[in-house]
């Protein structure tokens, strides 16, 4: 459904579109996956077992809200901007083999792949991408940032689309306003951007494989910054696959940017304060919210430390929360600690979510279950950082068992192990929007030093600044998770049944199974399950299988227990990538 | 669930200790197992992964147009020697896939080798000859007979030779079925179990591993790329080497090419799985990557490659990849290297190339020879002599 209101109104043109032969109103320049949750469509696609699917990621990585667009398949919904009359279809697996009419996904180019080398690739044009660009091009290096969204500023800098316009920059509230305020900056600092441009393969740190303008180029930078950023950690219940059920990131980019709800009555679960403030935003745009559903136990005494300790460091963001509790317990939408979803429920779509209590080791109590009938679930359970780009490169990592995460190794420059290739913001390891900032610009400063240019004096000056604040929000992001704290579920919530792999639909009884036949490597048990084939690259099963591996083998999880890195980074296709060989 | 779980100890001896758990490994136990001999198997890594566990699953009878052109007369002799294995190993694969109680997706629709010019007609045409003398069937399709037979290809493609016992199967279903139906006749397989020396007894070897040593009778040795250093450890020396390759994996689209496509001249082979992915290779480098020595992808080969695919193939422009995977291809003077070896009574060869096509067939000739039978042909040829 849409949501009006709040000083921000719809400016774009109405259009129609179908899908599946029906007439959907959407608007001029939202994606595909936005138009449709205005029309109530969750379910998107089949897969080979029959089961439907929606969006879960609503970032272009999980590939589950593929639909066919005029005959092409296999298309990103939450990717895709809606055009007039695009005829829009429920994709099938697998995906039918076009007629003659169909214009084919790509061309093969006609010459070798256009090298750019600029002094500074950036990778990502969120919070991090954006200030390193920034320091980058002050101090007179030529940047280009790519980003795969129509749009900069990435997740959390996520700007409301052109569909809509506020009233007047006090409709804004402060997360917009700092993410446009950076963006134009960046944009008046002359650096190169190019949007809808995807990374496709890091071959080398001077050997980026870009897909932008549907056909590959390649990048040899003289120095890389890499801010890819994160993802949602996949933690499979029974009923995660259904329409309906999707992250909160997804819920969030849905209404920030397009003003649409993920649907009318609305639970928010996991762990984090995400969700309290997605539940806060979709309140207040008058969304019904049933109860934000949270692992962590209810801060008391006991967090004083914490609480004080965020208070000194970043006041305004603790009166944030307040407002948001304070707005959730007005809505009466309880906020249930101690508490986690444990199954979602519904035929081919979501409309029940099952909660249960927890003990005090994270085990939901039996007999405490409670349903509420819903028609859209979201869920975040803490994000895993993007080594999309970085573990290619051979960038050494190193895995952070207490938050269960591959983690980049860097110095005090954002430089990893690799020379000229920096790593900034959360891909770096999860520290929140405003570290991802000051790293970003200390990754932009240090790769300009990289590619010969010296720092101008105010530069500098910001640089100190930002190197002495990093810290601050360190701290005030450590205390932060330490009243989150919560249990950290890989397997333990799913049944035999459930699927650990989305995309292959493989269940964890199948993984389990073949960890019985004496495999014992997650490389293993994806050649004899598939667990891990799909088109999200292992990005969802992976970190759960690696985990079960350590349970069975004993071994700590490192580096290389986890799947190698192999390109394509994401789906991208073959024609665009076609080189003639040089004696054809 | 299955008994798979390996003994965590090796056992002090065995009368057969195979070195090696890929196809000609996990075979070789399985048809010695069947005839009631004693069997264990041992892989440095786990089973089904280099060679075996990465590769595309052809199952390849004509001979590659590389191959097709060498002039050399110990290289045509070679060349001709494995062709009269391709039938009898692909009919074995098809009666697998009746006995082993998976689906380890055998199809055999046929191979087209694809000629875009007057000069590989004349190839492809001196090549269905040689074939033919060979025992291999195969014809020359060309206009409306190939166009019906194989509507899917580029106009480009002029004639084809068309082979129709080529195809496919599933290696990463097919091994571990195999591996399962072993374990059932008594074999036992060792995984993470690399072999340290071997020493020489008067009644066999004793193999020294990092889980500890175990004595045997006979020794196969079918570690593949690998194979090299083991003959190495008995003190044996033969040119063993590993090509590292490139593949290409499209998503999966409706099914609309049935054969095994390859190319006269340029490296393609090209085919569309059980589950709709295309699987796009044909022998295109990948490199070991610098830090770890383990295969690597590199971006040429997968340019070029796709290049390929979409010329013989235009209908691939509908279609996105998404996966690529670098393997490991055997590589001796052509030819397997099967059976005892003179001097060495109780150590023999089951090293394969084109190894998942002729995997099972040859693991089943050492087989024989192990238990004492004359195997269904002769493998004199294949012997180790042949490198003096």
């Amino acid at each position: 459904m849409r949501v009006k209101g709040h000083g921000i109104n719809v400016v774009a043109k109405e259009i129609d579109v179908t899908f599946n032969g029906q007439v959907v109103k959407a608007l001029e320049g939202e994606t595909v996956a936005a138009s449709l949750t205005a029309a109530g469509k969750l379910s998107l696609r089949q897969t080979k077992a029959g089961s439907r699917r929606g969006i879960f990621c609503g970032m272009g990585v999980c590939n589950e809200c593929l639909v066919a667009i005029n005959g092409q398949q296999n298309i990103r919904a939450c990717m895709t901007t809606v055009k007039p009359g695009m005829r829009i279809e429920e994709q099938t697996y697998p995906g039918k083999l076009p007629g003659p009419d169909t214009p084919y996904l790509a061309e093969p180019p006609v010459s070798d792949p256009p090298v750019h080398k600029p002094d500074v690739l950036v990778i990502g044009g969120g919070p991090a991408g954006l200030q390193a660009a920034k320091a980058a091009a002050k101090s007179g290096c030529q940047v280009v940032v790519i980003d795969e969204r129509p749009a900069l500023g990435g997740q959390y800098f996520k700007q409301l689309s052109k569909t809509h316009a506020f009233d007047s920059d006090d409709s804004m509230d402060k997360q917009f306003r700092a993410g446009r305020d950076l963006i134009r900056e960046v944009e008046g600092l002359g650096v190169k951007i190019m949007r809808e441009a995807m990374v496709w393969g890091a071959f080398g740190p001077q050997d980026i494989a870009v897909f932008a303008d549907g056909k590959s180029q390649v990048f040899e930078p003289k120095q890389l910054v890499v801010a890819t950023g994160a993802y949602e950690r996949g933690v499979p219940v029974p009923g995660w696959t259904l329409p309906g059920y999707m992250t909160t990131g997804a819920a969030q980019t849905l209404l920030r940017s397009y003003r649409v709800s993920p649907g009318k009555r609305v639970i928010l679960g996991g762990n984090g304060p995400l969700n309290i403030q997605v539940a806060y935003e979709l309140t207040r745009a008058g969304v019904e919210v049933v109860a934000v559903v949270e692992a962590a136990p209810k801060p008391g005494i006991g967090q004083a430390g914490n609480l004080m300790r965020m208070a000194v460091e970043s006041p305004d963001l603790v009166r944030d929360g307040i407002t948001y509790t304070r707005t959730l317990k007005n809505a009466n939408v309880p906020i249930l600690y101690d508490h986690v979803i444990i199954e979602a429920r519904g035929e081919g779509k979501v409309e029940t979510a099952v909660i249960a209590r927890l003990t005090p080791n994270g085990e939901p109590i039996q007999g405490t279950q409670r349903e509420f009938k819903v028609d859209a679930i979201c869920v975040g359970f803490g994000f895993q950082p993007s080594a999309d780009v970085s573990r290619p490169l051979g960038c050494r990592h190193h895995y952070d068992a207490k938050k269960g995460t591959l983690t980049i190794e860097t110095d005090a420059n954002c430089q990893t192990s690799v020379p000229g290739v920096f790593v900034a913001g959360d891909s770096g390891g999860m520290g929140g929007s405003r570290a991802a900032q000051e790293q970003g610009f200390i990754a932009g400063c240090a790769a300009a030093r990289g590619a010969g240019r010296t720092l101008p004096s105010d530069v500098e000056a910001e640089l100190a600044r930002r190197k002495g604040k990093l810290g601050s929000h360190l701290r005030f992001q450590a205390a932060l998770w330490d009243v989150f704290k919560a249990p950290r579920w890989m397997h333990e919530l799913a049944r035999e049944d459930t699927l650990v792999c989305r995309c292959e639909e493989v269940t964890l009884g199948q993984i389990n199974q073949a960890f019985g036949t004496g495999i014992d490597t997650v490389g293993g048990i994806k050649r004899q399950t598939r667990a891990g084939m799909g088109r999200c690259q292992g990005r969802y099963c992976g970190p759960v299988m690696t985990h079960l591996q350590s349970l069975i083998n004993g071994q700590p999880t490192e580096e290389f227990s986890f799947f190698a890195p192999r390109p394509p980074i994401k789906p991208v296709p073959i024609a665009a990538l076609a080189r003639k060989p040089a004696d054809a | 669930m299955p008994t798979g779980a390996a003994p965590g100890r090796l056992p002090n001896s065995t009368d057969v200790l195979v070195v090696g758990g890929g196809i000609v490994g996990c075979s070789l136990a399985y048809w010695l197992a069947q005839e009631g001999i004693e069997v264990v198997v041992i892989d440095r890594f786990d089973l089904n992964t280099q060679a075996s566990g990465a590769n595309a699953g052809s199952l390849h009878a004509q001979l590659q147009s590389s191959r097709a052109r060498q002039t050399d007369p110990k290289m045509v002799e070679s060349n001709n020697h494995v062709v009269k294995l391709g039938t009898p190993a692909i009919r074995l694969w098809q009666q697998l896939a009746k006995t082993l109680d998976t689906d380890i997706e055998v199809v055999v629709e046929g191979g087209l080798m694809i000629a875009e010019n007057d000069e590989d007609r004349k190839m492809i045409e001196a090549k269905v000859k040689r074939e033919n003398a060979l025992g291999l069937e195969a014809e020359i399709i060309s206009g409306n007979a190939l166009r019906t037979i194989a509507p899917y290809l580029s106009d480009q493609a002029l004639v084809a030779e068309f082979c129709p016992i080529e195809g496919r199967v599933n290696p990463i279903v097919a091994t571990p079925a195999i591996v399962l139906a072993a374990q059932r006749h008594g074999a036992r397989f060792f995984r993470h179990t690399e072999l340290l020396s071997l020493e020489k007894l008067s009644d066999g070897y004793e193999a020294k591993t990092v889980r500890g040593s175990i004595r045997c009778k006979r020794l196969v040795n079918a570690a593949g790329p690998g194979g090299g250093k083991v003959a190495a450890m008995a003190g044996i020396n033969v040119p063993v080497a590993g090509d590292f390759l490139h593949m290409n994996v499209t998503e999966a689209v409706e099914h609309f090419v049935p054969h095994l496509v390859q190319h006269a001249r340029r490296k393609l082979t090209l085919k569309q799985a059980s589950n709709g992915n295309f699987l796009l290779g044909g022998g295109w480098p990948a490199g070991p990557d610098p830090k770890t020595g383990l295969p690597s992808v590199n971006r040429a080969s997968l340019e070029q490659n796709l290049w390929m695919s979409i010329q013989v193939v235009p209908a691939l422009r509908n279609t996105r990849l998404i996966r690529t995977w670098a393997g490991i291809n055997i590589s001796l003077d052509g030819m397997p290297l099967l059976g005892p070896v003179p001097g060495h009574p109780n150590f023999h060869f089951a090293l394969v190339v084109t190894g998942y096509t002729l995997g099972p067939f040859c693991a089943q000739l050492v087989a024989d020879k192990l238990m004492g039978r004359a195997p269904v042909m002769d493998i004199s040829p294949y012997s180790v002599e042949r490198f003096g």
